[in-house]
């Protein structure tokens, strides 16, 4: 059985590099991660073509709109000030896994070449690869953002807060942090497309259905979660909010 | 090595499969209260319902991903056990 979309192969390259020899696996995941953003990036461009404004606008672009501003308001109501790239990182997260754990659902047939088997479509959120990349990518962004506002040495200090004897546990609470983001979306989605695969054997018509549909559920609630503490967590790295910065906030606030 | 080692993994592998389940199926205990708490404090303050539902599926998500854990290692044990298939290999010599 296939935990992993890691393990459905395409095409193997062998190379030697740095006197070292490395091998270059074009499994499901990386076809499945393209297939995404070619999902994404078509909708997108489909959708914003021609952008209107007034009361009459087309179907695709209310959409859109929704869900943005949507978004804008979730990720505003936790930063609780100004901030100009942070919402661009965590709406990207969130729409990638969002589209990814529901194209979860489109039966697509591939065929491996390696081992002349076919095999089906999983979504490469259901790939630990892919988690541990996107996590790597939130528990980056925290240290950027905090250095960027406090300073290396006024970040360091979230470290020893409230005293230097808690260093090794904040140390532990920030790497456990990071693996549970990864472990719980990559369980959630393998374990959807694992439990299909095992009804299918026991029920095969009528059990799958059912359990796809509390798929689509929580593929679009771990999207949330996954961008809301994604956002917890950079917000975490930041700091509280200074008194200028609360006053700037409550004016932009207002004159919106 | 003989057939006697491999059955021996493999039946503590098959049952520590169901007792990690087992055991991770206790989180739903927590998120019953977590929901039970959350929809007592909506009905009593109503204003608030949409800051406490958001809370809440947050919060919900953070205690599920005990029970995912366990049915993480229970899946790893069950369809690819690192263990089992060394003991194969070596009863196989």
């Amino acid at each position: 059985m296939n935990l992993s979309p890691d393990q459905i192969i395409f095409w193997i390259k062998h190379f030697s590099l740095f006197g070292r020899e490395w091998t270059f696996n074009l499994n499901m995941t990386i076809v499945g991660t393209w297939l995404v953003m070619l999902l994404i990036f078509i909708g997108a461009r489909l959708a914003t073509k021609n952008l209107k404004d007034g009361l009459k606008i087309n179907r695709w672009q209310n959409f859109l709109e929704t869900i943005v501003s949507w978004l804008k308001g979730e990720v505003e109501n936790v930063l609780q000030r100004k901030s100009k790239f942070i919402f661009p990182i965590i709406a990207s997260l969130f729409i990638f896994v969002l589209v990814s754990n529901l194209s979860g659902i489109i039966p697509l047939p591939f065929y491996s070449p390696i081992t002349g088997e076919w095999a089906v479509y999983i979504p490469p959120t259901g790939s630990f690869s892919t988690t541990i990349a996107l996590t790597l990518v939130v528990m980056l962004a925290v240290p950027a953002f905090g250095i960027a506002r406090n300073g290396v040495i006024g970040y360091l200090k979230r470290y020893i807060e409230p005293q230097l004897i808690m260093l090794p546990f904040n140390i532990i609470g920030e790497v456990s942090g990071g693996a549970s983001l990864a472990i719980r979306l990559y369980g959630n989605v393998m374990s959807g497309t694992v439990i299909v695969a095992i009804l299918l054997i026991l029920a095969p018509i009528f059990m799958p259905v059912v359990m796809q549909l509390f798929g689509l559920l929580t593929g679009v609630i771990q999207a949330y979660i996954f961008a809301t503490l994604g956002l917890v967590y950079i917000v975490a790295g930041l700091g509280d909010p200074s008194l200028k910065e609360k006053k700037e906030w409550e004016s932009l606030k207002e004159t919106s | 090595m003989g057939i006697d080692a491999v059955a021996l993994v493999g039946l503590g592998s098959v049952l520590s499969a169901g007792i990690a389940v087992g055991m991770g199926g206790l989180a739903a205990l927590g998120e019953g209260k977590a929901a039970q708490q959350a929809l007592a404090s909506m009905v009593s303050q109503p204003d608030m319902a949409n800051d406490v539902r958001s809370t809440m599926f947050v919060s919900m998500a953070m205690i599920e991903s005990t029970a995912i854990y366990a049915l993480l290692v229970a899946m790893i044990l069950l369809f690819s056990n690192p263990i089992f298939n060394k003991v194969v290999e070596l009863a196989a010599q």
